[in-house]
């Protein structure tokens, strides 16, 4: 056999029910891998060996029984750092969380656990989720497998790397603003974010409550459809979750698929009633004309195959990412605010306990004073602790939402946030799904937007809109641009309307079946 | 429009102590983040009503009975109390610390 670390999920799980592999097999080659390259790329901030080991062991004894869970009975994942794994350390790529172990897990993550999916560890990412290329990480950024000079994207960065680099068979990462589909374009490998609502957020270390999703990283559009089934659906613990009929609407005229993938059922779409859009303010300038080539490569690729192709107007997209920078910060100034040294994570009080202790008991006056109040464990646990992005970001929010302020800034933003989705609404009564590139631009070098927060911020302008809308998008690597000797996929990002994500992974194996041919 | 003794007072709101190199730094950074922003001003906004739940939820509530069962179908909880204490910078045996707060 090949070298299992390449393998698909779904290629695995083939080889799993046949005999050919052992799940405890696939998670030692990757453990392996592991241990090999992510010193020099740090996608992983923590990995479980002997858990997973562990697990695996029992995989195996499931298939030897010819008892499997399902499709992702022994498949090893990784996990982005700010969700939730019982019993396991969850830093958010902070210094403020580092000594904080979780006691729960995400409900993503019991549902792959309770299917029989093996976790790894924990991957890198930007301090928060707050960053698109892993620099904003506490604890040094991942790199870009393909050119290791390059960053990964962000801030799922060390999800992506793990996928691209043949260190896991897929992961879970986490969309605010593109946070999946960006660092899936840059490393070449497909990402989801879900619809807004359909996959619980709870467990999930919370940024902008309003924008946030769990979104699933695969090496194919297949694998993502699968694990996005799995970790789908409405919970109890997450009021902002959906109920379950509304994700059997799927939305389209191609009828509904259901959302749990069915085995052997492929759900190939029909190009020929398919209305594709491409929305002209997304191809204009500052796009990479390579890149641009390429998108239009992916469309013509559909075209021939009988789908209709026509422009459309999205007119208030230049407004999104200001609407996003507004919005999020207001959000993250309120979820941030947990972070102040008292029930866990790192702090003033660590440091001084034992000799506060003493201080408030003395019968010294003078040391009695002493004693740090809460307004110094507050302030300066919070200056020492979070980094320079969050800092910024709560600023931003708190400024949007003070007394004074809060109309024309917060206020008057959640009003282009209404005209933004209004403007999607409009043209998905024009067409099915729409086309864009994922990124502006190939993956930048490292340092190069670190010194301006707001040029760092660009590299979001395509994946925005879809998270202020709550609409599901899909990333789908396409062709490549050569670049300094290297070979840079593109990433196409498809767009549909709410619960519409059956459509996006028809519409994604089409454009994955023309590449490799 | 945003000054240092403005960014002083917001640190403050948000509980965050700064130093002086820090407030200037970030007194330049948020000057740019909201002159990029400010393009909002441009919109018509007038009759629009606000987006909150990308999806249209709204209100939702359980009924006010205990649940028997565990509340998610898949998950156990699992919030054991020493776990939790543990977490607790503060912590001592079977207690949380705080740092005084009256007196």
């Amino acid at each position: 056999m090949e070298d299992p670390t390449k393998l698909s999920v779904t290629e695995a799980a083939v080889h799993f029910r046949d005999g050919a592999l052992k799940p405890s097999e696939l998670t030692e080659a990757y453990l392996a891998a592991i241990e090999s390259q992510n010193p020099e790329l740090n996608a992983y901030l923590d990995v479980f060996a002997d858990d997973a080991r562990e697990a695996a062991k029992r995989a195996d004894a499931r298939f030897a029984e010819d008892a499997p869970r399902g499709p992702l009975d022994g498949i090893p994942l990784a996990v982005k750092d700010n969700i939730l794994i019982a019993g396991k350390r969850a830093t958010a790529g902070s210094k403020i969380l580092e000594p904080y172990v979780a006691s729960y897990d995400a409900t993503a993550v019991a549902r792959l656990r309770a299917a029989g999916a093996i976790f790894l560890g924990k991957t890198n990412l930007d301090e928060f989720a707050m960053g698109s290329s892993t620099e904003n990480s506490a604890f040094g950024p991942a790199k870009n497998p393909i050119d290791p000079a390059r960053v990964p994207g962000g801030s799922s960065g060390g999800s992506a790397v793990a996928v691209a680099a043949d260190l896991a068979s897929a992961a879970l990462g986490s969309e605010t603003g593109g946070s999946v589909r960006q660092p899936a374009a840059f490393c070449g490998v497909v990402g989801l974010k879900p619809t807004y609502g359909s996959v619980s957020r709870s467990g999930l270390i919370a940024m902008a409550s309003s924008l946030d999703q769990i979104g699933p990283f695969g090496k194919t559009v297949e694998d993502v459809e699968l694990l996005f089934s799995e970790i789908s659906g409405h919970d109890p613990l997450d009021a902002t979750t959906h109920p379950e009929p509304e994700f059997r609407r799927g939305g389209t005229r191609f009828g509904v698929a259901p959302h749990r993938v069915d085995e052997g059922n492929s759900g190939a779409g029909h190009p020929r009633n398919l209305r594709i859009g491409l929305p002209k303010e997304y191809f204009g300038e500052g796009l990479d004309d390579r890149i641009r080539k390429e998108v239009m490569r992916a469309v013509d690729s559909l075209r021939v195959q009988g789908a209709q192709v026509r422009e459309v107007s999205l007119p208030y997209s230049p407004y999104a990412l200001a609407v996003y920078y507004l919005v999020m910060p207001s959000e993250v100034s309120a979820n941030l605010a947990r972070f102040d040294g008292i029930r866990y994570g790192a702090s003033l009080l660590r440091e001084t306990t034992r000799r506060q202790l003493q201080h408030a008991a003395s019968a010294d006056a003078k040391q009695r004073e002493n004693v740090v109040n809460f307004w110094d464990v507050y302030f300066e646990t919070r200056r020492k602790f979070f980094g320079d992005e969050p800092k910024r970001r709560i600023l931003v929010g708190t400024f949007a939402l003070s007394s004074g302020y809060y109309d024309a800034y917060y206020a008057r933003a959640q009003k282009v946030r209404a005209l933004i989705k209004r403007d999607f609404d409009r043209v998905f009564q024009e067409v099915d799904v729409l086309v864009t590139p994922t990124s502006p631009t190939l993956p930048f070098r490292f340092g190069e937007r670190t010194q301006d927060p707001v040029s760092m911020y660009l590299a979001d302008i395509y994946t925005v809109s879809a998270n202020i809308a709550g609409i599901p998008a899909l990333s789908v690597p396409f062709g490549a641009v050569e670049d300094e000797e290297k070979l840079f996929p593109v990433g196409v990002q498809l767009m549909a309307q709410a619960f519409a994500e059956p459509l996006l992974f028809s519409v994604g194996k089409l454009l994955e079946s023309a590449n490799f041919s | 429009m945003i000054d240092e003794k403005t960014v002083r007072h917001i640190a403050q709101l948000a509980r965050i102590e700064l130093g002086e190199k820090e407030l200037s730094s970030l007194t330049k950074d948020l000057q740019s983040i909201l002159e990029y922003v400010r393009k909002l001003e441009e919109v018509d906004v007038s009759g629009v009503e606000p987006l909150a739940h990308a999806t249209g939820r709204e209100n939702v509530a359980r009924d006010d009975i205990l649940p028997e069962r565990p509340e998610s179908p898949v998950r156990t909880p699992n919030l054991q109390p020493d776990i939790l204490e543990e977490q607790a910078p503060g912590h001592t045996e079977g207690e949380i610390r705080v740092p005084r707060i009256l007196g």
